[in-house]
């Protein structure tokens, strides 16, 4: 057990957690799980079976502290955060979400057929290229030198608005670890999202920008995409950043803010989840292979992290190293906010 | 000077690294004996435990067509130490990378065969069978297999072609008798370049004292290295943002504020992005207070020049990546930055008898 900075947690620690709500640390160093979280229904399938690796945020943790908000409405994307404010499950956490991060998750059972989303990064409309310099509405450059994100728990969305689970696979068909893809935009084949689902016609997608509360509450490594090579782990605390974005603006930030430069938005175990994107749109699943373009709005994002935000109890989890959190976690914490009123994503498109 | 891969030769810096130029003297008379003709039992090279924090066993970073073996790893300690392996029969792969330097070079840039001298410094070598991102400081090579080729065939380091240091091999009974048990096979360009690479993958760094405090001694860090520590992961010197927590490298490249006009283009030379101007490997730091100079050109000779140029927020160039911003340090706390700089030495890995020349 590692004692550091007045929280305990466990070193290495792998145990399979059955049933979950806020861990504790035996003096083995094995991880429990005591009580409840309080969950929403969420909309993902969650994940049986399979090995599940990490340790816990040893906190009291805030089960039933998320709370729907916004939805999906209009022409793209809408969003929110958690879910809510149903009764727990043994299985599930504050997010509604499986409480646990497995990495070996099985095919859902029954016939299906691939469909890829085409992740298409665009800034003001116009494809934005990674590593090169970008015009901006205003006048002036942005150069992209990083972008990464997670995406999670997608389902989609049936005719009647029920959510259909849906399994998120690498190109040979096998399921993604943890259920989540990595998205690093200086990787082309990371730009999309592939899933396998039953043949039919579906008014939308939804995933989370990042990651569930599951496997936000880690602090055991885990394996990739989950590992400090994303480049976003949280370096001295638990949890990760949902998405990661550095770009350099050529003209004065008179023009853009100083956000346009950086914005890093992380989650806070138990208590500040990954935002829920809902994206509206037709989509069929047929036995002919779809590929569907998703368009990625880094205007959005940046429009986001200046955005009004309430940051009167931001801070990072314990323990992390004192002084106060950089510029770059506040501007992602006030798009973590803002996700609901912003359409990052949309479907359709070149 | 052009650019040319090397060998297992080191190219380190705060922020990127990669290997590099390197090569020089020390020439190590080459043992053709192998450890069992030497019949003196050694450690095995391959029974080691993750460093804290990394993921996967040893064993499986080695790739599906080059198993990782104990005879595998010892050959290519073997070959490690061979001059054989140069044009001139002047230096080896250990020219370049000393174990007392945590198999870093010393030098600002290494130098081959003739005197020739490289471009980059030439990084240490720990744990890097966990990168996969590429190799070299602009991360050019996908794999350690394919690495260890380079910089035998570079012509600033041993200048010799694959084909002639394989019929080098051949001609040794005692190589040949080694590789058939390794590989099953007389040497070759794959199995000559495999080996390499085993003792390599072999090396691993993990008993640093902040190896011990991640793995739970909280008592392992004295008091100012813990707040060199706090200061390393505070947004403060945004330290963090490049060498994360237990494996202290991202795996990335960033520009690290060291390019200057004119001067070496890094990653962008690989992929002609824009972006990619200055940009090198991010090293990891264990044992960085042994791998003096820093830098991928071994530009600044002691790790006192590294915080500062950080705490300037480098060179100026406007290629500057947007993490690296300007902060400042009082005297103790860059004395503490420093001590915990120093706790991530592994006296063991400097030492350890089993990556000696046998």
């Amino acid at each position: 057990m590692l004692l550091r900075k007045g929280i305990s947690f466990t070193a290495l620690s792998i145990s399979l957690i059955l049933g979950c709500g806020n861990a504790s640390s035996t003096p083995e160093g094995r991880e429990t799980n005591t009580g409840g979280a309080a969950t929403g229904s969420g909309f993902g399938s969650g994940g049986t079976g399979g090995t599940v690796t990490g340790s816990s945020f040893a906190s009291g943790g805030t089960g039933g502290a998320a709370q729907a908000q916004g939805s999906g409405q209009g022409s793209g994307q809408g969003s929110g955060q958690g879910s809510g404010g149903e009764l727990a499950t043994a299985s599930t956490g504050p997010d509604g979400f499986p409480a646990v991060c497995v990495n070996s998750l099985p095919l859902i059972p029954g016939e299906r057929e691939p469909v890829a989303f085409s992740l298409k990064l665009e800034l003001n409309g116009k494809p934005l290229i990674y590593g090169e310099n970008n015009a901006l509405a205003g006048g002036g450059t942005l150069l992209l030198s990083n972008l990464r994100f997670y995406i999670s728990e997608v389902t989609l969305v049936d005719a009647s608005s029920q959510r259909v689970p849906v399994d998120l696979v690498d190109s040979g068909g096998h399921r993604e670890p943890y259920n989540v893809q990595f998205v690093n935009a200086e990787a082309p084949e990371s730009l999309g999202l592939r899933v396998r689902a039953p043949v039919g016609t579906y008014s939308g997608v939804e995933f989370l920008l990042g990651l569930t509360d599951g496997c936000n509450n880690t602090f055991s490594p885990l394996d990739a995409p989950l590992d400090e090579a994303s480049q976003l782990k949280w370096p001295h605390t638990f949890g990760y950043l949902f998405l990661r974005y550095e770009g350099m603006v050529t003209e004065p930030l008179t023009i853009m803010p100083s956000t346009a430069q950086k914005v890093h938005m992380g989650g806070g175990v138990h208590e500040r989840m990954a935002p829920k994107i809902s994206v509206l749109g037709a989509i069929t699943v047929a036995k002919v292979n779809a590929e569907l373009p998703l368009k990625f709005a880094l205007d959005e994002v940046l429009k986001g992290a200046t955005m009004p935000a309430d940051l009167a109890n931001f801070a990072l989890p314990p323990p992390a190293p004192p002084g106060p959190p950089g510029a770059e976690i506040l501007a992602g914490e006030h798009l973590r906010q803002n996700v609901p009123k912003l359409t990052i994503f949309s479907l359709g498109g070149p | 000077m052009k650019e040319t891969p090397r060998l297992l030769v080191k190219d380190r810096s705060v922020h990127g690294w990669s290997w590099q130029p390197a090569l020089g003297f020390l020439v190590f008379a080459c043992s053709a004996t192998p450890d069992a003709v030497n019949l003196k039992p050694t450690p095995n090279l391959t029974e080691v435990s993750s460093p804290f924090g990394f993921t996967g066993s040893l064993a499986s970073t080695a790739p599906a067509e080059n198993e990782l073996t104990e005879s595998r790893a010892k050959l290519g300690r073997r070959l490690f130490f061979e001059t054989a392996l140069s044009r001139t029969r002047e230096v080896s792969c250990s020219s370049c990378h000393e174990q007392s330097h945590a198999f870093a070079d010393p030098r600002p840039v290494s130098v081959g065969i003739e005197g020739k001298m490289g471009k980059r410094n030439a990084p240490g070598l720990a744990n890097l069978a966990w990168v996969r991102t590429g190799l070299f400081w602009d991360g050019r090579v996908a794999s350690l297999e394919e690495q260890a080729g380079k910089p035998i065939e570079d012509a600033n380091e041993m200048d010799l072609p694959l084909a002639e240091a394989v019929a080098r091999l051949n001609s040794d009974a005692s190589y040949v008798a080694e590789f058939q048990a390794a590989y099953a096979e007389p040497p070759s360009e794959l199995s000559l370049r495999q080996a390499l690479a085993s003792f390599v993958r072999a090396l691993v760094s993990s008993n640093s004292r902040y190896d011990a405090f991640l793995a739970g001694d909280s008592l392992a860090l004295n008091d100012s290295e813990k707040r060199g520590s706090d200061l390393f992961f505070s947004s403060r010197t945004g330290c963090f943002h490049c060498h994360t927590e237990r494996t202290l490298t991202n795996d990335g490249f960033f520009n690290n504020g060291s390019y200057e006009p004119g001067g070496d283009i890094g990653r962008k030379g690989l992929t002609g992005r824009t972006g990619d101007l200055g940009k090198f490997r991010v090293p990891g730091l264990r044992n960085i207070a042994l791998t003096a100079p820093y830098l991928h050109d071994g530009s600044l000779p002691t790790l006192s020049d590294v915080i500062d140029h950080y705490a300037k927020g480098g060179r100026g160039d406007p290629s500057t990546d947007v993490q690296i911003e300007p902060f400042e340090l009082n005297a103790a706390e860059k004395a503490d930055l420093l001590a915990f700089l120093g706790a991530l030495t592994d006296q063991k890995f400097l030492t350890d008898p089993k990556f000696v020349e046998r």
